[in-house]
């Protein structure tokens, strides 16, 4: 039995979406802050490059051109919802899909472990700095919560959450997983 | 630029880019007012507030540890491609037919070989998982260690900071005798089956349980001793969070957590105050969120031989304290025990009066 050549090509585009979801999650998500337009512009996203598939030329690698048609989506929803994005602007746009490519082309076949140097980076903040983070990404808490659950005023909750990303920034720096600034 | 306002650029853009990760719904004005901020960056600015938002979106993804929420994302895109396309299909029945272009069948093998050929190389390309390769020397390694006594250390999970005595007010308070805790005890093993858990109330009465794979006996301070051919007697009252996962087994233990954790190997690190060796770095965490179990499972073991060296389990709710706490189990000696060791007999006085329970 042959498989139609449409059912093919959708079979290939399936396992692109699937080794390059979680990449462009990231992209996304550094972009825009709504999950719901996350989540949205990621269906938008593969929709258009499955529609354009025909224009996408296989030499080159997949994940800038789908962070391209993603960042013509991004500006168009900053034009609908502007708060959602604080980042613009396509240079700004294309500094970010360049420290995602340099993630991306780390060695490790999934994503989770091309950012394993991530957890490292976790374990070696200060306790009360680690604290924030678990709270607020792996306990999925608001600042709002982590005040009440701590003990601690809400702009001291900030505060800590905006060190603890410094500092992780730092280290995934010093780890070469993040390009230097300017690069 | 000097770096001192190198530093105090980038504290400026922090604080607008967390002031905008950070707001919650409700507060518009005030992420609208980093929005607008951020309008007058400048290009090393907006590099630097993207970074820290790629910190951010580097984070949710690891913390999005759900094949679940994946697995959603993409069938509902690839519902919708089909959804389309049926929709083309349905337009096309009501249209005019235009003849098909013949395909032969070499494109459609070479079209499906293609296909067969990309799977294949995303699948082979897979590294050998080094994490279940250490675990699995772990637990093999078990069967063949000598004598070995971990420490067993409670630790608040938010401060870190070790915590002692509790519950003894509260058990004055309640007239009840007090709870042997686990802060503080000593476990000693041999093989998989052989243990002797030394357990100590707040006022320092000693509690010992033990087996030596026949017999398993408990010790307590001024009642009988009791012992038993039954394997499931005088079992350690484990935490709730991890009944079915723990036992002094370590072998069972890290064989269940191989069947329901997600584990990454992360290299070889030292373990605390031991800065002198490194040992092979293990991070679980939790597969299915409505498996019970702590969400996090550290294990340190030795690169070469698999000997465990140390096993943390994160946020484990334990009786007799308020918080969340770390239980941490760590090797402190290797030193072969005497081969009474774990019988009853070498922990009690000779005159001990012992009482046989063969129903219990």
């Amino acid at each position: 039995m042959f498989r139609s050549k449409h059912n093919e090509a959708q079979a290939i585009f399936e396992i692109l979406v699937r080794e390059n979801e979680a990449m462009l999650m990231t992209y996304l998500r550094a972009a825009v802050r709504n999950q719901n337009a996350v989540e949205d512009l990621f269906q938008e996203t593969m929709l258009v490059a499955w529609r354009r598939l025909n224009d996408y030329d296989r030499s080159c690698p997949f994940g800038p051109w789908i962070r391209g048609i993603a960042a013509k989506l991004i500006m168009a929803h900053f034009r609908k919802a502007k708060s959602d994005i604080m980042i613009t602007g396509c240079e700004t746009l294309e500094y970010l899909s360049r420290q995602i490519e340099h993630i991306h082309e780390r060695p490790g076949d999934t994503w989770e472990q091309k950012i394993d140097a991530l957890e490292h980076c976790i374990e070696a903040l200060p306790d009360n700095h680690r604290e924030m983070i678990e709270l607020r990404y792996f306990k999925h808490q608001p600042p709002s919560r982590i005040s009440e659950i701590t003990k601690i005023s809400l702009e001291a909750v900030r505060k800590r959450l905006q060190r603890a990303r410094a500092q992780l920034l730092d280290c995934l720096r010093r780890k070469k997983v993040v390009m230097e600034a300017g690069t | 630029m000097t770096t001192e306002s190198n530093e105090s650029q980038n504290r400026l853009v922090d604080r607008l880019s967390n002031q905008w990760l950070d707001t919650e719904p409700g507060d518009a004005e005030f992420y609208v007012s980093a929005v607008n901020a951020s309008e007058s960056l400048n290009h090393e600015q907006l590099h630097r507030a993207a970074d820290v938002q790629l910190i951010h979106a580097v984070l949710t993804s690891l913390a999005e540890n759900s094949e679940d929420a994946r697995q959603h994302r993409v069938n509902r895109l690839m519902q919708s491609i089909r959804a389309a396309r049926e929709e083309i299909s349905r337009e096309k029945l009501t249209s005019p037919r235009k003849p098909r272009r013949y395909v032969g069948p070499a494109i459609r093998w070479g079209t499906a070989a293609m296909i067969i050929i990309e799977i294949t190389i995303v699948l082979t390309s897979l590294p050998p998982n080094k994490a279940m390769a250490t675990i699995d020397q772990m637990i093999s390694a078990i069967e063949d260690a000598g004598d070995r006594t971990y420490s067993i250390i409670v630790r608040d999970q938010k401060t870190g900071r070790r915590e002692q005595e509790p519950g003894r007010f509260a058990a004055q308070r309640r007239n009840r005798p007090e709870r042997a805790v686990f802060d503080g005890a000593k476990l000693y093993l041999r093989g998989r089956n052989n243990y002797v858990l030394y357990r100590y109330t707040p006022s320092g009465q000693t509690v010992v349980n033990g087996s030596n794979g026949q017999t398993n006996w408990l010790i307590r301070p001024r009642r009988e001793v009791l012992i038993s051919s039954n394997p499931q007697a005088f079992r350690i009252p484990m935490p709730v969070d991890l009944a079915d996962l723990l036992t002094l087994d370590f072998g069972e233990t890290l064989q269940r957590i191989r069947e329901r954790y997600k584990i990454k190997y992360l290299g070889t690190v030292p373990v605390e105050q031991d800065q002198h060796a490194s040992w092979a770095y293990l991070h679980a965490t939790l597969q299915k969120h409505r498996s019970r179990g702590p969400r996090v499972i550290r294990i340190w073991a030795h690169p070469d031989t698999g000997l465990l060296r140390r096993i943390e389990f994160a946020d484990v709710r334990l009786q007799g304290y308020a918080e969340p706490k770390k239980l941490i189990f760590d090797l402190v000696d290797q030193k072969q025990l005497p081969n009474n060791w774990f019988a009853h007999s070498a922990h009690h006085p000779a005159d001990a009066e012992v009482g046989s329970l063969s129903e219990y």
